[in-house]
C-alpha cells in the first residue's frame, strides 16, 4: 500500500496522579498507511482512546515513539500546533461542542485559530459545508442549535474538515444515530475522504460498520495491541475476540456457527455475497454427528 | 390474559410546536396521526421505527409524560388526563430513557434504586427489602455501593431498571434505552428485559430502531410518520424485508442472507430470525 | 484525567465511634462547641474550656483513627495565617477599663527623615521590579525563581503604598514631628487574641473531623432533619436537600464532560494560554457555552426521568442514611454538655 503516515514503535503511556499509576498503553507497535481507513477496536479501558490521543498530541508518550505525518510527537519542542492542524479529531457526540451563534462562525473557528486571512477562512468554510451537504447559502447563517442531531454532527465534522487535516480521527462517530443517519454520515465522510485524500482512523464498537469500512483493524486489549489485520482476517477469530470482550459482526457470527456445525464454508468468506455463494456451492450442510 | 388491555391507546393525535427564531413563525409538526394500539398484560411488544417515526412520542403518552391533542389513552382503565391518578399511573408504568447518565440522581447505586421509594415516604425497612430484591433481579447486587460515574453504560441502565422495579410496576417501557450502548451491552439489556418478562410477568414495551432487538418479541409494531404501518408477530412483520428497507430500517445481515437463500429456493422457515435459529435452519 | 482525581470532600471510610454517630449528632455537637467558645471568651483568663476543647479534639481524632499529624498538616496554612493575624492584632488601641500590660514607646522622627526613607526605599523597590523586564541574562536568571515572581506583586503594591503615603503627607513641613506608635499591649487584648486563635483552629479541626467521618449524603440528610422545623415556615428544606444531592451526584460527571470539551476544542486549536485577548476569550466561550448547553440538557432530561418516577414536590422524604439516635449519640451529647457546663461554671 502507501507509505505509512503514522508509525508507532514501543509506544507506552502511563498515567500518574499522585500515588496512582496506570499503564494505559504497553509497548504498541503499529503503522497506518496513508489514505487508508484504519479502525481501532477494544472494550472500554483497552487503551484505544489513549492511543488515538497520541495521534494529535493530546497525549505524549511516556516511552517509545510515535511519528505522525512526519512529526515526532514525543520529541521536546515538537510543533503540536502544526500537528493539530494536520490531525483532525472528532470526539463522541461532537454536536455537544457546538457553541457559536451561527453555523458559519462555528465552522470558521478552527481555520481562524490557524491564523488564516478572512478570504482563506471563507473559502475553507464554504468548501467544508459543501462537503457535508449543508451548503453555506442555506445553512450558514442559521443557529447550529436549531438543526437536527444528525445535521449538528455534520457541522462538527465540517468544523474539523475546514482545517484541512490529512488525518481524521473519529471516536464512535455514529453512536446514537439510526440506520439512515449512519449511512448519511458515512456518505459525507467518504466524500470528504475521496475529495481530500484523508487517512481515516475510526474508533468504534459497531463491528458491522467496521467490517464494511475499514481496510485495517487494530485490536486493543489491556493496553496492548493484540491483533491486527484486515477485517476478514480478524473477524474469523470470533472465539479469541470474545475472550477480549468483543463481538463480531452478526454475519461472521452466523458463519462461525455454520462452520462449527460442519458446513463447508471457507474461512475467508466474509461479505453477504460471499456467504451466499459459499452456501449455494456447498449445497445442503450435513450434520457431523 | 385479561380482557381489558393494560394500555389502551384510542385514536390519538399529537403535534408539537417547533420554536423558531427570527422571522419564521412557530411551526406545528404532527408527530402522531390517529394512532390506536393495545398492549396486553405480560406481553412483550416492540415499537419499531426510524428516528422521527413517532415511536418515542407514542411511548411517552403511555405514562402521561405527554397528553394527546385528541383521542385518549387508558392505562388500567384510567385516563392519562386524570391528574389525580398520575402518580399511581407512573408506578404502574415505568420508563427507561436513552441517556444512561441523565436518569440517575443519587451518589450511590442503592440510593438511586431507593430514591423513588424514599420520595414516597416509605418506611426504611421496606425500602431496604425492595431495593435488595430489585438489585438481585437485574444482577447488580455487587455494585450497590458504587457511584454512577464508575459504572459502564449498560450497568447504569440496569440501575435505572432496578429503580423502576422497586416500585413493583406492571409495565416497563424502554425508550431507545440501548442506542447509546455498545453491541454486547445492548444484547445483555434486551436479554434482561426478556428475562423480566418471563420470570415476573412484566409487560415490556421496547422502543427501538434495531430489528435485531425485535426478533424475540411477541408482537412488533412498526411506525412511520406518526402512523402504525405494520403490526404482528415478528415472523409476519419481517417477511417483507424490502418494505422494511423502504421504512428506513437497517436489515441485519443474517436476516438478509436468509431472505436471499429463501428466494433461491432454500426451505428456511420464516420464523427463523435470530442467528441461532437461522443456523439451525441451514443445517437441516 | 487530572481533574478526575480531585478528592471531593475528605471522607475517610472507617468504623470508629465517630463514624457511627449520626450526622445530626455531629452537627449539633459542632454547634454546641461554637456556643461554648463564645461563652468562654467572656471569662477572662479562664483556660479550662479551651483546654477541654483541645483535649476533645485530640481524643476525637484518636478515636476516629485519624492521625493528629495529618490534621496538623491540613491545617498548616490556617495556622500560619492565624499566627500572623494574632501577632498583628496584639497591638491595638486600648478600650477604656483595660489593664496595660506593656508599651513599646513611640518612635518620634521628623517628616523629612520619613520622606527620605520612603523615597529611597520606593525607588529601590521600583528599580528592582523593573529589572525583571530587562533582557540581561544575569537578571533573567535571578527572576526565574518562582518565589521572586510571586512576591513581585507584593513589591509593586508596596511601591504604590509608599507613593500614596508620600502623596498624602506631601503637605507636611519637613521639620514636623512624625510619631509612629506607641504600641500598646493590654491584658484584655492578649486574652482576646489567645481565644480567637484557639477558637479558629479548634473549629476548623472539628469541621475537618466532621467531614472526614461523615459522608456528604449523610450530612445533607442530617442538615435536612435539623432544619425540618423550618418547613413550618414554608421554607423549601426538601428542595434544598435534593439540589445539594443532585449537585454532588453530577460533579464527577461534569468534570469528565469539561475534560472532554477541553480536548475537543483544543483539537480545533482553542488555547486559553496564548493568543490575543479576543482569541482567548473565544476559546473560553468555546468551553463555556457547550458546557451550559450540556448542563441544561441534562437538567431537562433528568427532570423528565424524575417526573416519570413519580416525583412530586410535597411530602416528607424517608432518610436513607440517617436513622434513629442510639446510645452512642446520647452519650456523646451528654459528655459534651457536661464538659460545657462544668468548665463554664468552674
Amino acid at each position: 500500500m502507501n507509505e505509512p503516515v503514522i508509525i508507532a514503535r514501543h509506544l507506552s503511556h502511563t498515567y500518574q496522579s499522585g500515588p496512582l499509576r496506570k499503564a494505559a498503553l504497553i509497548d504498541v507497535d503499529l503503522e497506518i498507511a496513508r489514505g487508508s481507513c484504519a479502525a481501532i477496536i477494544g472494550v472500554t479501558g483497552s487503551g484505544k482512546t489513549t492511543l488515538v490521543q497520541h495521534f494529535n498530541g493530546l497525549l505524549r508518550p511516556t516511552s517509545g515513539s510515535i511519528v505522525v505525518d512526519g512529526i515526532d510527537v514525543g520529541a521536546s519542542g515538537a510543533d503540536l500546533k502544526a500537528l493539530r492542524q494536520r490531525v483532525g479529531m472528532l470526539f463522541q457526540f461532537p454536536e455537544a461542542q457546538l457553541f457559536a451563534r451561527t453555523v458559519y462562525e462555528d465552522v470558521a473557528f478552527g481555520p481562524r485559530r490557524m491564523g488564516l486571512d478572512r478570504r482563506a477562512v471563507r473559502s475553507r468554510v464554504i468548501a467544508a459545508l459543501e462537503t457535508v451537504g449543508l451548503p453555506k447559502r442555506e445553512y450558514g447563517s442559521r443557529s447550529p442549535f436549531d438543526l437536527s442531531g444528525g445535521q449538528q454532527r455534520r457541522i462538527a465534522l465540517a468544523g474539523v474538515l475546514a482545517m484541512q487535516p490529512s488525518i481524521l480521527v473519529l471516536d464512535e462517530p455514529t453512536v446514537g444515530l439510526d440506520a439512515d443517519g449512519r449511512e448519511e454520515f458515512y456518505s459525507y465522510l467518504w466524500r470528504a475522504r475521496k475529495e481530500r485524500s484523508i487517512t481515516i482512523i475510526l474508533v468504534s464498537h459497531d463491528m458491522t460498520e467496521v467490517a464494511a469500512l475499514a481496510d485495517t483493524l487494530f485490536v486493543m486489549h489491556s493496553g496492548r495491541l493484540v491483533m491486527q489485520g484486515t477485517p476478514r482476517q480478524i473477524f474469523a477469530e470470533g472465539d479469541q475476540l470474545r475472550k477480549w470482550g468483543l463481538a463480531v459482526p452478526p454475519l461472521s457470527e452466523l458463519l462461525l456457527l455454520l462452520r462449527r456445525r460442519g458446513a463447508a464454508i471457507p474461512a475467508t468468506a466474509f461479505t453477504l455475497d460471499e456467504a451466499f455463494e459459499a452456501l449455494q456451492n456447498s449445497g445442503r450442510i450435513s450434520k457431523t454427528t | 390474559m385479561s380482557s381489558t388491555p393494560l394500555i389502551d391507546i384510542q385514536q390519538i393525535s399529537y403535534s408539537y410546536m417547533l420554536p423558531r427564531s427570527g422571522e419564521d413563525k412557530a411551526q406545528s409538526i404532527p408527530a402522531l396521526r390517529e394512532v390506536s394500539l393495545q398492549v396486553w398484560q405480560e406481553e412483550y411488544v416492540v415499537l419499531l421505527g426510524h428516528n422521527g417515526s413517532g415511536k418515542s412520542t407514542l411511548a411517552r403518552h403511555c405514562n402521561a409524560l405527554l397528553l394527546p391533542d385528541s383521542g385518549r389513552v387508558l392505562v388500567a382503565g384510567h385516563d392519562t388526563r386524570d391528574a389525580k391518578q398520575r402518580r399511581a399511573l407512573r408506578e404502574m408504568v415505568g420508563m427507561v430513557f436513552q441517556n444512561p447518565d441523565n436518569q440517575i440522581i443519587a451518589t450511590v447505586v442503592e440510593d438511586d434504586v431507593a430514591w423513588a421509594l424514599a420520595v414516597r415516604g416509605m418506611p426504611a425497612k421496606e425500602i431496604r427489602e425492595r431495593v435488595d430484591a430489585a438489585l438481585e433481579a437485574v444482577g447488580i447486587s455487587d455494585l450497590r455501593e458504587l457511584p454512577p460515574h464508575r459504572l459502564s453504560g449498560g450497568q447504569r441502565q440496569r440501575v435505572a431498571i432496578a429503580g423502576l422495579l422497586a416500585l413493583r410496576p406492571q409495565c416497563i417501557i424502554t425508550d431507545e434505552a440501548t442506542s447509546m450502548l455498545d453491541p454486547l451491552s445492548r444484547r445483555e439489556i434486551t436479554q434482561l428485559l426478556h428475562q423480566l418478562n418471563r420470570e415476573y410477568g412484566l409487560t415490556i414495551v421496547q422502543v427501538t430502531h434495531l430489528l435485531e432487538e425485535a426478533v424475540l418479541a411477541r408482537r412488533v409494531v412498526v411506525m412511520e410518520q406518526g402512523r402504525v404501518v405494520l403490526e404482528g408477530p415478528p415472523a409476519t412483520v419481517f417477511s417483507d424485508l424490502d418494505l422494511l428497507r423502504s421504512l428506513k430500517l437497517a436489515i441485519p445481515e443474517p436476516m438478509a442472507l436468509a431472505e436471499r437463500l429463501r428466494d433461491a429456493g432454500w426451505p428456511i422457515a420464516r420464523t427463523a430470525l435470530t442467528i441461532d435459529a437461522i443456523a439451525k435452519e441451514l443445517a437441516r | 484525567m487530572m481533574l478526575r482525581n480531585i478528592a471531593l470532600g475528605v471522607y475517610y471510610p472507617g468504623n470508629s465511634l465517630l463514624h457511627r454517630l449520626q450526622a445530626r449528632t455531629k452537627l449539633l455537637l459542632l454547634f454546641c462547641v461554637i456556643v461554648w467558645l463564645i461563652l468562654a471568651s467572656h471569662n477572662l483568663w479562664h483556660f479550662a474550656p479551651y483546654i477541654a476543647v483541645v483535649a476533645l479534639i485530640c481524643v476525637s481524632a484518636i478515636i476516629s483513627g485519624i492521625a493528629l499529624r495529618y490534621l496538623a498538616r491540613r491545617m498548616s496554612i490556617l495556622i500560619a495565617l492565624a499566627i500572623i493575624s494574632v501577632l498583628s492584632g496584639l497591638f491595638r488601641l486600648p478600650e477604656p477599663g483595660d489593664r496595660l500590660l506593656a508599651t513599646i514607646g513611640p518612635l518620634v522622627t521628623t517628616y523629612s527623615l520619613v520622606h527620605t526613607i520612603a523615597l529611597t526605599g520606593g525607588a529601590a523597590l521600583l528599580a528592582f521590579v523593573l529589572s525583571s523586564l530587562l533582557p540581561l541574562p544575569l537578571l533573567r536568571a535571578l527572576w526565574r525563581r518562582g518565589w521572586l515572581r510571586g512576591i513581585r506583586v507584593l513589591m509593586v503594591a508596596a511601591v504604590l503604598a509608599l507613593l500614596i503615603f508620600l502623596w498624602l503627607t506631601a503637605g507636611e513641613a519637613p521639620a514636623q514631628r512624625f510619631t509612629l506608635g506607641p504600641l500598646i499591649m493590654t491584658y484584655q487584648n492578649v486574652w482576646l487574641q489567645i481565644t480567637v486563635f484557639v477558637a479558629l483552629l479548634a473549629l476548623y479541626a472539628l469541621s475537618l473531623l466532621l467531614t472526614m467521618t461523615t459522608t456528604a449524603v449523610a450530612l445533607i440528610e442530617g442538615l435536612t432533619m435539623l432544619l425540618s422545623p423550618l418547613r413550618r415556615l414554608k421554607l423549601p428544606v426538601d428542595d434544598f436537600a435534593l439540589m445539594a444531592l443532585i449537585a454532588l451526584r453530577f460533579i464527577p460527571t461534569l468534570i469528565e464532560e469539561i475534560e472532554q470539551l477541553f480536548k475537543a476544542q483544543s483539537a480545533r486549536g482553542a488555547d486559553l494560554m496564548s493568543g490575543t485577548i479576543r482569541e482567548r476569550f473565544q476559546s473560553l466561550v468555546g468551553l463555556f457555552v457547550p458546557l451550559m448547553q450540556g448542563v441544561l440538557r441534562r437538567a431537562s432530561e433528568l427532570a423528565t426521568a424524575l417526573e416519570a418516577r413519580g416525583y412530586e414536590v410535597e411530602g416528607r422524604q424517608t432518610m436513607l442514611h440517617e436513622t434513629v439516635l442510639r446510645a452512642p449519640d446520647y452519650v456523646a451529647l451528654a459528655i459534651v454538655v457536661c464538659l460545657i457546663v462544668g468548665t463554664l461554671l468552674l
